[in-house]
C-alpha cells in the first residue's frame, strides 16, 4: 500500500477518535466552544486530506458532517440526540470505509449509495436550519453537479426548449432541473406525485414518462406507480427541498443553465445546400453585423427541411439572435458550426477561458506552457494584491513579499526585466507610501502580454479531483534524502508488522541461544574440553542476559493502555441506554493499566458483550429502580488493575443481581446438573454455571435475570486469549465480572512432561498440583480411575492412552507410585497420569501450521534449546477426547 | 538548496506537499501549526511557505499575519492551501499576506510548477 494512503488511514482513525470523544463531551457540556471547534477541526481535516485520494463517497460524507459542525459553531443549531446519533453514525462508516481501505486499497461497492444516505441525512439538519433563519445556501456543494443525471433535457420538444429560452431574460440564467421518480409502492404512503409535481412553483416545463413499457394488461397492477417525472423551474432551490421534504431520496435536483436547452435536434442532412450561408455567417460574424445574419437565417430555413438537424440549428439560431438579452457570440457560432458540421460543439466555447484551462503536462514543451501560464496568474494574482485595501502594519509586508514573488517570476514569464528595476520600484514605492509604482509596472508587463484584466482562474477555482496519489508515485520511486533529525519527536509510530519480525526474531534468538548450555555439556563430555565448557558458559550467561532484556523491552513496545478499548464504551452505554430507556453512569477507573497490544484487542468484543449485559438485564429501568429506593442512574463500572503478571478487568453494576435459585434451576433442566448436585451445590457454584454452554441460549434470556446470552462465548474469548473470567453477584445489589488475562502473550512458561518416551508441554498456569500417588490409593469410581487428594474427588486419566503412545509402565506394580499433574481445565480438575515430571521452561509457542492445525489437541510447538520440537498440549481440548 | 515551509495540521497533507516539494529537488520542512512554523522560521531561513488555513494553537490568517509584520521574515513568499474554493476565502488569503492561493488538493504538476517559479528556481 502507498505509504501517503496508510499515513492517512492513521491519521484520521486518530482524528475519528478524537471527534467521537468529543461529541460524549459535549453531550454534557453543549456550549462549549473548545470542544466544538476541536471537533469541528478534525473533521475539517480528515476531509482536506481525503481529497488527495480518489474517496469522493468518503470524502462527501465527511463534508457533509463538517458542514452540520460550521452551523453548530456559529451557533445557529443546537446538536439533539438524534443528530448527534446521525454524525456518530456517519463517523462510524468513514471508519469502516478507513478498514476498507486498508484492506482493499478502496471502498466498498455499496459506499455511493450509504454515502448518499448519509449526505441526505446530514444535509436533512441544515436545511432546517436554512429555512429557518431564511437563509440562502450559497455553498454549490448541495446540488447535483450538472451532466449526470439531466440526460433527459432531449426529450424537451424543441418547440417547448424554445418557448423557455425565449421568455429567459437572460441566456446565462439557471433553472432547476428536478427529476422525480417516486417509489412503486408510493401509494401506499399516501403520496400523490401527480399532485406534488403540480405544486412545483414557478415551474417552466413538465414532463412524465414510464419506466419500462407498461406490462400486460392482465399484470398491470393499478396500485404501483410505474411512472417518473422530469421538472424545469425558476424556483428556490430551498422551495423545492420544502416542497418535496416527504420524498427527498426520490428526488434530484441539478442546475442547468438556460444554454444548455438550446441543441439542435433532428437527422443530419446533406451539407451542401448550408455552405453558402455558413460561408455569409462567418463573414457576417466578424462583421458583428447580426440584423444582416439573421435574414440569411431567415432565407436558409425557407430551403431546408423541416426535419433537418440543421433546420434545426437555424431555427435556434434565429431565437439566439432575436433573444432580448442581445446577440451570444459564442452561442452563434457555434450554431453556425452546428449547420456546417452537423455537430454542435460541446458547451460554451470561451476562448478567455480557454487559455486558462490547465491541461495535464505529458511532455516538456507542454510543462513549460504550463509553467508560463502559471507565471502570468501569479503575475496578475499580484497586480490584485496590490490593488486590496491593506492595513498599515501588514503594508511593508505585503510590499516586500510581492517584489519578492515579481524578481522570481520575471525568468518565467519571457519578460525582459532585471531584479534591479524591481528592487528599484521597491524602494520607490516605500518612498512614497503607495503600490503604485510596482502596480504600474505589473500592468505594463501584462499589458504587453495582452490580458490586462486580473480575472479568476480555473486553474484554481475548480481544483479537478482525481487521485493524483495513484500509482504514478509508485511508478517512479523518489529517493528522498531522510528527514533531519528532530527533538520534538517523543514518540514514534511503528508499523505493528514491525514490531511482529522483531518478535519473532527475539523468540528465534531464545531459542538459539538455549542451545549454548547443550554445547557446553557436550565440550565437557565429548571433547573433555573443561576450560571450554566453562568459557561457554560465561558466555551463556552474558547472551542470555541481553536475550531476556531484549525480550522485555519488545514487550514493552507491545504494549498499550487499555483506554484503546475502553474509549469506545462510553458511545456504546449511551447509545444502548438511551435505547433502552435507561439512565446509566460509566465510570471507567484505571484506563492507564497496560497490556500487550493483541491481550488489549482480545478484550475488546468480551467486554462488548459484558457491558451490554449489565445494561440490558442487569440496570433496572428508572422507575424500578426508584421503587427499590436505589438512585435512579445506575452505575456501570470498568476497572483494569494490575495483578502481578496478570490484567484484571472488572465490571460491575449496580443492578438486579443474578438469582442463583434460577440459574441451579435451569441448569438441572438442561441437564447440565444430576438432582444430586442440584442439592449440594453452593451458590457460589451455582453462579458459575451460568458460563456453562447450552445454559446460555437465546430463549433464557427473558427468564434466567438475563445474563444467559453469550456467556459462554464470552468464556470462549477470553479463555482463548490466554485469560480466565469469574463472576461474583448478589441478587438485588447487583453483579461483578472479572476477566483476568496475562499481560503478554508472547512468552509462555509450560511445565514439561515426560509420557511414553516424548515430552509435552502443559501450560503451567493450568497446572494445579504435581503428586506422586501410591498406585493402590487410585480408586475405581463408577469404572472410572480416580484418586482423593485433601479430601476432593480427582479423576484422572492416562495421558499415554490419551495421546496413544505407549507407556513404559504398562505393567503396573502394586507399590509403584504414579505420578499425577493435576491440572485445572477451566471447568473441572483433572488428574493426568504421566511417565516423569521435568523443568518448566519459557518459550514462544508458535501455532501448528498446515496438516498440523487439525490437531487441536495441541496448542502448538517450540523448539527447545537442543533442537527437539516442544509440542505444548491444548488441556480444554484434551478433555473432549476422554 | 531552496527550502520551502510546509505548515498544515495534517499529517497526510504535510506528507504529500513534502513528496511534491522533494521530487523537484528542494528541501522540505514541515509544521504542524502557526506556532510551530514561526519557531522553525526564527531558526532556519526559508524561500517559500505553503500554509493551511485551519490549524490549532495559531491559524494560518494569524500565521501569515505575523509573518509579514516581522522584519526578518516579511519578504518570504507564501501559498495558501485551503479546502475552501470560495471567493471569500480566498480574499481573506491575501488581506492576510498570501502571494497565491490554491485550493486542495492541488493537481501534482500545477503545486510543482508555482512552487518552483516562486522558490526563483531555473527554468
Amino acid at each position: 500500500m502507498n505509504t501517503l494512503l496508510q499515513e492517512f488511514i492513521n491519521e484520521s482513525r486518530e482524528l475519528l477518535e478524537e471527534a467521537s470523544q468529543a461529541f460524549l463531551h459535549l453531550e454534557n457540556n453543549p456550549d462549549d466552544l473548545n470542544i466544538l471547534n476541536g471537533l469541528f477541526r478534525a473533521i475539517h481535516t480528515i476531509k482536506g486530506s481525503s481529497g488527495l485520494f480518489d474517496i469522493a463517497p468518503l470524502t462527501n460524507v465527511v463534508h457533509a458532517a463538517e458542514d452540520v459542525l460550521d452551523i453548530v459553531r456559529e451557533g445557529r443549531l443546537k446538536l439533539s440526540p438524534d443528530m448527534v446519533d446521525i454524525l456518530l453514525d456517519s463517523l462510524d462508516q468513514v471508519n469502516t470505509w478507513l478498514d476498507d481501505l486498508e484492506a482493499e486499497e478502496k471502498l466498498s461497492p455499496d459506499a455511493e449509495e450509504i454515502s448518499e444516505e448519509l449526505k441526505t441525512k446530514l444535509r436533512g439538519m441544515i436545511s432546517n436550519v436554512a429555512l429557518e433563519n431564511g437563509q440562502q445556501e450559497t455553498d454549490t456543494g448541495h446540488e447535483a453537479e450538472l451532466g449526470s443525471n439531466i440526460d433527459w433535457l432531449a426529450k424537451i420538444s424543441e418547440e417547448e426548449r424554445q418557448l423557455i429560452v425565449r421568455q429567459a431574460q437572460n441566456l446565462n440564467d439557471t433553472l432547476l432541473a428536478i427529476t422525480y421518480i417516486p417509489d412503486e409502492q408510493c401509494f401506499f404512503n399516501g403520496d400523490d406525485p401527480l399532485y406534488t409535481m403540480r405544486q412545483i412553483p414557478e415551474l417552466c416545463w413538465f414532463g412524465i414518462e414510464t419506466r419500462e413499457p407498461w406490462p400486460d394488461i392482465n399484470e398491470f397492477d393499478p396500485f404501483t406507480c410505474l411512472v417518473q417525472f422530469y421538472a424545469l423551474t425558476k424556483a428556490s432551490l430551498e422551495e423545492i427541498k420544502e416542497l418535496f421534504t416527504y420524498v427527498e431520496e426520490e428526488v434530484q435536483q441539478a442546475r442547468i443553465s438556460i444554454q444548455d436547452l438550446i441543441f439542435p435536434q433532428g437527422e443530419v442532412g446533406d451539407n451542401e445546400p448550408f455552405g453558402l450561408f455558413v460561408q455569409d455567417a462567418t463573414q457576417l460574424i466578424d462583421n458583428k453585423d447580426w440584423s444582416s445574419l439573421l435574414k440569411a437565417v431567415d432565407v436558409a430555413l425557407e430551403v431546408a427541411g423541416p426535419d433537418l438537424f440543421q433546420a434545426s440549428a437555424l431555427r435556434w439560431l434565429k431565437v439566439v439572435l432575436e433573444h432580448p438579452s442581445g446577440p451570444n457570440e459564442s452561442l452563434i457560432k457555434n450554431l453556425v458550426q452546428a449547420v456546417a458540421t452537423g455537430i454542435m460543439p460541446e458547451g460554451e466555447v470561451v476562448e478567455e477561458q480557454e487559455e486558462n484551462k490547465v491541461d495535464y503536462p505529458q511532455e516538456e514543451g507542454q510543462k513549460d506552457e504550463l509553467t508560463t501560464k502559471l507565471a502570468l496568474d501569479i503575475l496578475r494574482t499580484q497586480q490584485k494584491l496590490l490593488q486590496l485595501p491593506c492595513p498599515p502594519e501588514l503594508w511593508t509586508g505585503r510590499l516586500l513579499s510581492i517584489g519578492e514573488v515579481l524578481k522570481r517570476c520575471l525568468p518565467f514569464s519571457a519578460i525582459e526585466k532585471s531584479t534591479e528595476e524591481i528592487s528599484a520600484l521597491i524602494d520607490k514605492a516605500q518612498k512614497e507610501k503607495s503600490f503604485s509604482p510596482l502596480l504600474t509596472f505589473i500592468n505594463d508587463i501584462l499589458s504587453s502580454k495582452g490580458s490586462t484584466e486580473p480575472e479568476p482562474e480555473p486553474i484554481r477555482k475548480e481544483p479537478e479531483k482525481q487521485a493524483p496519489v495513484q500509482q504514478e508515485t509508485e511508478k517512479k520511486p523518489v529517493v528522498k534524502p531522510s528527514p533531519p533529525v528532530k527533538q520534538t519527536i517523543k514518540v514514534l509510530k511503528v508499523d505493528q508488522k514491525r514490531i511482529d519480525v522483531l518478535m519473532d526474531l527475539v523468540s528465534e534468538l531464545v531459542v538459539a541461544k538455549n542451545s549454548l548450555p547443550f554445547l557446553a555439556k557436550r565440550a565437557e563430555e565429548v571433547f573433555q574440553s573443561r576450560e571450554l565448557a566453562k568459557e561457554l558458559k560465561t558466555q551463556y550467561g552474558a547472551i542470555n542476559r541481553i536475550c531476556e532484556e531484549l525480550q522485555t523491552a519488545v514487550m514493552q513496545v507491545r504494549m498499550v493502555p487499555v483506554s484503546h478499548v475502553f474509549q469506545r464504551f462510553p458511545r456504546l452505554v449511551r447509545d444502548l441506554s438511551r435505547k433502552l430507556g435507561k439512565k446509566v453512569r460509566l465510570i471507567i477507573e484505571g484506563e492507564e493499566t497496560e497490556a500487550d497490544k493483541n491481550v488489549v484487542e482480545d478484550l475488546a468484543e468480551p467486554l462488548v458483550h459484558l457491558l451490554r449485559n449489565s445494561i440490558d438485564h442487569g440496570i433496572e429501568p428508572p422507575e424500578e429502580r426508584e421503587a427499590l429506593g436505589k438512585p435512579i442512574e445506575g452505575e456501570v463500572r470498568l476497572r483494569a488493575i494490575h495483578l502481578e503478571d496478570q490484567v484484571v478487568i472488572e465490571i460491575s453494576d449496580d443492578g438486579r443481581g443474578i438469582d442463583p435459585e434460577i440459574v441451579k434451576r435451569k441448569a438441572y433442566e438442561k441437564g447440565l446438573i444430576d438432582e444430586e448436585k442440584l442439592d449440594q451445590i453452593t451458590e457460589e457454584e451455582a453462579l458459575q454455571l451460568i458460563f456453562a454452554p447450552g445454559l446460555s441460549t437465546a430463549e433464557q434470556v427473558s427468564d434466567v435475570s438475563g445474563r444467559g446470552v453469550g456467556m459462554d462465548a464470552v468464556r470462549t474469548m477470553v479463555e482463548n486469549a490466554g485469560g480466565s473470567i469469574s463472576i461474583k453477584s448478589e441478587k438485588g445489589r447487583g453483579t461483578v465480572i472479572s476477566l483476568s488475562l496475562p499481560l503478554t502473550m508472547a512468552v509462555t512458561r509450560v511445565l514439561m512432561i515426560e509420557v511414553g518416551g516424548e515430552i509435552f508441554g502443559v501450560p503451567i498456569e493450568s497446572v494445579m498440583e504435581t503428586v506422586r500417588v501410591p498406585a493402590n490409593d487410585i480408586h475405581l469410581i463408577k469404572n472410572k480411575e480416580t484418586v482423593i487428594l485433601r479430601n476432593r474427588l480427582i479423576p484422572l486419566c492416562r495421558l499415554g492412552d490419551v495421546l496413544q503412545l505407549s507407556t513404559q509402565e504398562n505393567a503396573r506394580k502394586e507399590t509403584e507410585e504414579e505420578a499425577i499433574l493435576v491440572v485445572n481445565t477451566g471447568r473441572e480438575e483433572l488428574g493426568l497420569i504421566v511417565d516423569k515430571f521435568h523443568e518448566g521452561v519459557d518459550i514462544i509457542l508458535k501455532p501448528l501450521e498446515g496438516l498440523m492445525a487439525k490437531f487441536r489437541i495441541y496448542a502448538g510447538a517450540t523448539l527447545l534449546g537442543d533442537g527437539r520440537v516442544l509440542l505444548v498440549l491444548n488441556l480444554k481440548e484434551l478433555v473432549k477426547c476422554l | 538548496m531552496k527550502r520551502v515551509l510546509i505548515v498544515d495540521d495534517a499529517v497526510t497533507v504535510r506528507m504529500y506537499h513534502r513528496q511534491q516539494v522533494e521530487e523537484i529537488g528542494l528541501k522540505a520542512e514541515e509544521a504542524a501549526n502557526g506556532v510551530e512554523a514561526l519557531e522553525k522560521m526564527m531558526r532556519d531561513n526559508f524561500d517559500l511557505l505553503l500554509v493551511d488555513v485551519n490549524m490549532p494553537k495559531m491559524d494560518g490568517y494569524r500565521f501569515l499575519k505575523e509573518v509579514r509584520q516581522n522584519p526578518d521574515l516579511m519578504s518570504i513568499p507564501a501559498i495558501m492551501i485551503s479546502t475552501e474554493a470560495g471567493e471569500q476565502d480566498e480574499a481573506q488569503a491575501y488581506e492576510a499576506g498570501a502571494n497565491y492561493y490554491l485550493v486542495k488538493p492541488v493537481q501534482p504538476e500545477v503545486l510543482q510548477s508555482i512552487v518552483n517559479i516562486l522558490v526563483g528556481g531555473t527554468r
